[in-house]
């Protein structure tokens, strides 16, 4: 029986090999999202599929089951112990990321992030589906055309502003903060018209903190309060609500950040005016596709092309091909699909 | 009065007391506060805190605590939503009775393990969180569902008593709020008059007594996880009513909210105590203090600050009372044993 271990053995040991030189063509790439199985990253990882598809490469998506800093860093921690080849990750908590990502860079693994702009010390890049200048004053030039278009206009004045307040996720959340300050900044210097009249409120992740909060900020500014700007996906669609039960359609402004499927019913309505969003699935897409151009020894550089999505832009570590969505209408956003 | 009614409602004098000194502050503050329109919105935007608010009060009362309504909710909510999403029944009291036996099977599962299994209900409570909620997210992949038939969309608008504001625009007492003050009366009843409300009492204040006293335990467990499961499906409704929106994770991670309010309003973590117009009260000074924030026009910066600085004072003033209310009764004999 003895040469039939031996052969056994050896055969296994040639499976094996070949297994291992086979999964080795093909790079693994992880996507660790904020939270496994919500609609907007069931939506990233269609993009991520598709990628793994069209460059054959072993992309997939994971996350954890809550939104919290510490089971992410677990999750990217196991990868790296695994040792994939790139790793891509929406943080949860981008400072908290930093020690493991580290390690992972010292094992050579290429490291990404995207809607993390900011803290980019640890990382090869972070990839972004949008011009974060240009998404944080787009809301502020809506409001200015929608008050173009009603004529109302001409009735503000420095002296007599019309006012506006914003909504975000969290007053933590470093992208929606970020936008915000660009907007406020952005107001100020162009439409001195404008102005914000209380500090930013951390609504915009809840229809029902958002309802509450603009229906309080419609009883305490009267006439004054004249738009709203939603950071989060939430923000418009609660303010929506809050402005028709009162039947301020006509009268207070509603933009900002929304899905496309969601806010379509009030956009025809009126209740939001305008809305704008990049596409969860682009973003996983690019990320995937970035990270097989690094495996593959390419330079980074500003004009290299992603597929269907264009040329890419680069400002420091950051990567920005500028696919923003504007929802200008209810046809606009049903046409996205998402 | 009875003697121990009279502590309780000690609790709930100073709680108004507070309530009406904040009231008087933000109405000098800003004087919309104290208008009828701005005092119906908020009781409307609270209902869904109010109601479930009184199935913790049940709980807390019987020595019990139930994390898990707010999955019951969730999935309450979400399976009416499915039905009437997909079949696009244009009958809102058909909604309405489908998160019902939903919340009364799930609650008493509850109440079930809790019983059998002895095992505190907190960890009890917390596991089937995880269980309901995370089936359901499983299941549904966290899809939102937003399209309703038209009778569903309308009745939120539904009021009692209906006034002009001064923009032309009808405002109201809103039919939530009533759902909300008929189920409070409907459990000051049980509470104060049936048979089952003076067991739970009994339970919650001293198990091994109410046990040796001949009380069937089970019964009384049961009851109380599934009236809080029942609650939890009504105010299920109410949520996706209010919002016209049903997300899986909107609820999930508000239940410290529900048991602040609660136990603000006097209910004793430890059992035994807590009545329906202190759960009320507790919830109305954390709606106006959230409503009254804005109202002040304080940066939202300081939102968390005030809110949390409010809330100690208030449990410390009631908490302190209770003490003093204790003494006076019970002697220096019984001050001894107690402090």
């Amino acid at each position: 029986m003895k040469w039939f271990w031996f052969l056994l053995v050896v055969v296994l040991g040639v499976v094996s090999l070949v297994g291992v030189s086979f999964a080795q063509e093909k790079y693994e790439i992880a996507v660790v999202v904020k939270i496994a199985g919500i609609p907007w990253f069931n939506r990233m990882a269609e993009g991520v599929d598709q990628a793994a598809k069209e460059l054959g490469v072993n992309a997939y998506l994971i996350g954890p089951s809550t939104a919290d800093p510490a089971p992410q860093v677990q999750m990217v921690e196991d990868l790296v112990t695994r040792g994939v080849d790139a790793i891509c990750v929406v943080p949860n908590d981008a400072k908290a990321l930093v020690p493991v990502f580290t390690r992972a860079r010292e094992k050579g693994i290429v490291v990404l992030t995207h809607e993390s702009p900011f803290e980019t010390e640890a990382i090869d890049w972070d990839v972004e589906t949008i011009d974060s200048v240009q998404y944080g004053k787009n809301p502020v030039d809506a409001i200015v055309r929608e008050l173009e278009e009603s004529g109302e206009i001409s009735k503000y004045s420095p002296e007599n502003p019309a006012g506006f307040v914003m909504l975000v996720g969290s007053l933590t959340v470093p992208l929606h903060n970020f936008w915000a300050d660009v907007a406020l900044e952005y107001a100020k210097e162009k439409y001195p018209f404008l102005k914000e009249l209380t500090s930013r409120l951390p609504t915009a992740e809840s229809v029902e903190a958002s309802r509450a909060a603009v229906l309080d900020l419609m009883t305490t500014y009267g006439e004054q309060f004249k738009a709203v700007i939603g950071w989060g996906s939430l923000g418009p669609i609660g303010a929506a609500q809050a402005v028709a039960e009162k039947g301020m359609e006509n009268k207070v402004i509603v933009v900002g950040s929304a899905i496309p499927s969601t806010v379509a019913p009030y956009l025809a309505t009126g209740a939001v005016d305008w809305a704008q969003l990049w596409d969860p699935k682009d973003a996983g897409y690019a990320m995937v596709y970035i990270a097989k151009q690094i495996l593959d020894g390419k330079e980074i550089k500003p004009g290299l092309e992603i597929p269907s999505l264009g040329t890419i832009d680069v400002q420091d570590k950051v990567i920005i091909v500028n696919q923003t969505k504007i929802m200008g209408n209810a046809e606009a956003a049903e046409k996205l699909g998402f | 009065m009875k003697i121990p009614w009279k502590i309780q409602r000690q609790t709930e004098w100073y709680l108004l007391f507070v309530i009406i000194v904040l009231s008087a502050f933000l109405t000098v503050v800003n004087p919309k506060f104290f208008t009828l329109e701005n005092i119906f919105d908020f009781l409307r935007n609270n209902s869904f805190l109010g109601i479930v608010a009184l199935g913790e009060l049940v709980v807390l009362i019987s020595g019990g605590i139930d994390v898990s309504f707010t999955a019951i909710a969730t999935v309450a909510q979400y399976l009416m939503g499915l039905v009437i999403s997909t079949t696009m029944v244009n009958n809102v009291l058909l909604a309405f009775l489908i998160p019902i036996p939903i919340g009364i099977a799930l609650g008493a599962v509850n109440g079930v393990l809790v019983y059998y299994t002895r095992v505190h209900p907190v960890i009890i409570t917390i596991s089937t969180l995880n269980f309901y909620y995370g089936v359901l997210m499983f299941l549904t992949k966290g899809t939102w569902i937003y399209k309703f038939p038209p009778a569903f969309r309308e009745f939120a608008k539904l009021k009692v008593v209906t006034f002009m504001g001064a923009q032309g625009v009808p405002f109201g007492f809103s039919f939530f709020t009533l759902l909300w003050i008929i189920l409070g009366f409907f459990t000051f009843v049980v509470l104060r008059y049936l048979t089952i409300g003076r067991k739970i009492y009994a339970v919650g204040g001293n198990l091994e007594a109410a046990r040796r006293a001949g009380f069937n335990i089970f019964r009384v467990q049961l009851f109380v996880y599934s009236y809080i499961g029942l609650l939890a499906g009504i105010a299920g409704f109410v949520h996706a009513q209010l919002n016209q929106m049903i997300q899986p994770n909107a609820i999930v991670g508000r239940e410290l909210d529900v048991i602040a309010a609660t136990i603000l309003g006097g209910a004793s973590i430890f059992g035994g105590s807590g009545t329906v117009w202190g759960a009320f009260l507790g919830v109305l000074l954390i709606a106006i203090i959230k409503n009254g924030l804005i109202l002040m026009k304080a940066s939202a910066y300081w939102h968390e600050v005030i809110m949390g600085s409010i809330i100690v004072l208030a449990a410390s003033i009631s908490a302190y009372q209770r003490k003093l209310q204790i003494r006076r009764e019970k002697g220096r004999f019984a001050e001894e044993q107690i402090f």
